[in-house]
């Protein structure tokens, strides 16, 4: 199990550091540093790894055109109308080195990100082969890949996790996820996930779905496609997004079977009905000995998940102090304590730091 | 003086909000964000509406320069008062040097009113002694245990001039207005349109001599939540 996390000049965060627990619930502002907490840990079992996301580029004829490493898909997140790259990895963007550690069944693994002009070199503790030696600040470093800044080719020497697997989702990156199970739909198939999924989703609306296929739709495309019982057919891009989301979701987790799911804005798009699902799901998952991080901007969401898992789970409100990560341990009595008292636990920054 | 809400999506919130005319109003009585470690000072609304609404029209006309706190706990009258030290428990190390509890009188007499807050302040392992007594007013020097110290003010809203038997924050806004009231001055106030509501609303903007006169007790509490200690 995932421990503790450390953050040093890594995106907003100079210094920083989190306990986690089975189920690991971060309440708090907007800027408070959840993102970037989700991210570093997507990011530690090694960003050059492939992950269920694909990322598909327009207009780069001397570029291989898709790309599914976690390093892209964080990259994705942060592209901008003006800009795509790495630049928002070191602190400030300036930050001379950037470092996640995570301590995990008390071994701790470290990954760094040494900035030299341009270019950004990977480096870890872990035992990996193929690294070469380089030094940094008059200091030996092994680094097992490189890039620029700016969008281009990776220099990948390791591309294997080194820890547990860890796979970030959230409502922007479920594209990038529906790409990957288009891409991948026959090995997907054969793993008989889907119907596990049809038959979950099924119980959180009206449509009854029994399974998913890929199909041709209009103009001989393929499509994926949610099924009925009746043999009528549903574009999964024409279901409403939260369920999308979740199916789309879902498939992912049951396909790559990561160690530690990570859930950026878990409400988003989800009406309560599909918290309690999600609460329930998650309480599968912990007593599987697997782990689930999320932030969320919702009380309700916070209480349903840690009320239902509540001696697994913590609750923890973020807040950014000069850049520094702050943390607040609260548990459901407490949100319901501030909340006799009229304060909203994920307003009340002011209060609590 | 510029509200913080700590339930940004509360009644309270809203109530206040609406009080604007154009985003300079909404400035001048509200803040959405604020520097760390700055808000040290909370008004406690005891009951409802239209409390919160006349508080916005206090703020409007008081120091743009404070940033007090605002809430409006579960509990009402001096239930919300009980609530205070579960409260204390979360402003580690304690943020919070003032509390102005704003309390409908309804059919008590304001002294028992104070005894009663004094009750429920020992109970609850505060130790105070009065600082300040003032028409419909209490401000108490508090401590709790571990020798952290803050203040607490107690106002009791409702007018003796006023012929009801049940004081409240309508009594001030009937008067305002300029109502006779037969019986409840809340029933007289509610009686009004909103559209009249909102006159009354609009015209103590208008004039802090106004607001001073009809909101005596009201101004001074949140003056002395506003002195620095």
């Amino acid at each position: 199990m995932l421990q503790k996390l450390e953050i040093s000049n890594f995106r907003g965060i100079r210094k920083g550091s989190l306990e986690l627990s089975p189920l690991t619930i971060l309440l708090g502002p907007n800027n408070s540093g959840k993102s970037a907490i989700l991210e570093a840990l997507f990011l530690i079992p090694n960003p050059l790894r492939s992950v269920p996301y694909v990322l598909r580029m327009e207009g780069e004829p001397n570029q291989r055109s898709s790309y599914n490493r976690a390093l892209d898909a964080v990259s994705f997140l942060h592209e901008s109308l003006e800009y795509r790259g790495y630049a928002f990895l070191p602190f400030n963007y300036t930050a001379k080195s950037s470092e996640i550690s995570c301590l995990e069944d008390d071994r701790k693994y470290r990954l760094r990100f040494l900035m030299e002009g341009d270019h950004i070199f990977l480096s870890t503790n872990a035992e990996i082969e193929n690294t070469q030696m380089r030094k940094f600040n008059g200091v030996d470093a092994p680094v097992f890949g490189s890039f620029y800044s700016s969008w281009g080719n990776i220099d990948a020497r390791y591309e294997r996790p080194w820890m547990k697997n860890t796979l970030l989702v959230s409502s922007d990156l479920t594209r990038l996820g529906f790409a990957y199970l288009k891409s991948n739909w026959t090995k997907i198939a054969n793993s008989r996930v889907l119907k596990t999924v049809a038959r979950n989703s099924a119980s959180l609306s009206a449509d009854k779905y029994i399974d998913f296929t890929l199909e041709p739709f209009l103009g001989q495309k393929l499509e994926l496609q949610a099924y009925f019982k009746n043999g009528k057919r549903i574009r999964l891009g024409d279901i409403g997004e939260g369920i999308k989301n979740y199916i789309v979701i879902r498939m992912l987790y049951e396909t790559t079977a990561p160690d530690t799911l990570l859930w950026d804005d878990i409400e988003s798009h989800l009406n309560p009905r599909i918290l309690l699902h999600l609460a329930n799901w998650f309480g599968d998952l912990i007593e599987k000995k697997k782990q689930v991080v999320i932030s969320t901007h919702s009380l309700e969401a916070a209480k349903i998940m840690a009320g239902i898992n509540e001696e697994e789970s913590s609750i923890y409100m973020t807040s950014l102090d000069n850049n520094r990560l702050r943390t607040k341990r609260l548990t459901v009595n407490d949100l319901e304590n501030l909340e006799k008292f009229g304060i909203d636990a994920r307003a009340s920054e002011a209060l609590l730091f | 003086m510029r509200f913080y809400f700590l339930s940004p999506t509360s009644a309270t919130a809203k109530n206040i909000s609406r009080l604007r005319k154009s985003s300079y109003e909404i400035r001048r009585i509200m803040i959405e964000s604020i520097p760390r470690k700055t808000l040290d000072k909370l008004i406690v609304l005891c009951n409802g509406t239209p409390d919160d609404r006349v508080l916005g029209v206090l703020a409007y006309h008081l120091n743009g320069n404070n940033i007090v706190g605002i809430t409006k706990p579960i509990e009402t009258r001096l239930g919300a008062l009980g609530l205070l030290a579960s409260f204390l428990n979360y402003s580690t190390p304690l943020r919070f040097k003032k509390f102005l509890f704003l309390i409908d009188q309804e059919t008590d007499l304001p002294d028992d009113l104070f005894i009663n807050a004094e009750t429920i302040m020992e109970n609850s392992g505060i130790t105070f002694i009065v600082d300040e007594s003032f028409d419909r007013g209490r401000s108490y020097n508090c401590s709790v245990t571990g020798g952290r110290e803050f203040e607490v003010v107690v106002v009791v809203n409702g007018l003796d001039d006023i012929p009801t038997t049940n004081h409240c924050i309508e009594d001030h806004l009937a008067k305002a207005k300029g109502l006779r009231v037969r019986g409840k001055s809340k029933d007289a106030w509610a009686a009004l349109s909103s559209e009249e509501q909102r006159l009354v609303f609009r015209n103590l903007k208008g004039s802090v001599q106004t607001v001073e006169q009809l909101f005596p007790q009201q101004v001074h509490g949140c003056r002395i939540l506003e002195r620095s200690r």
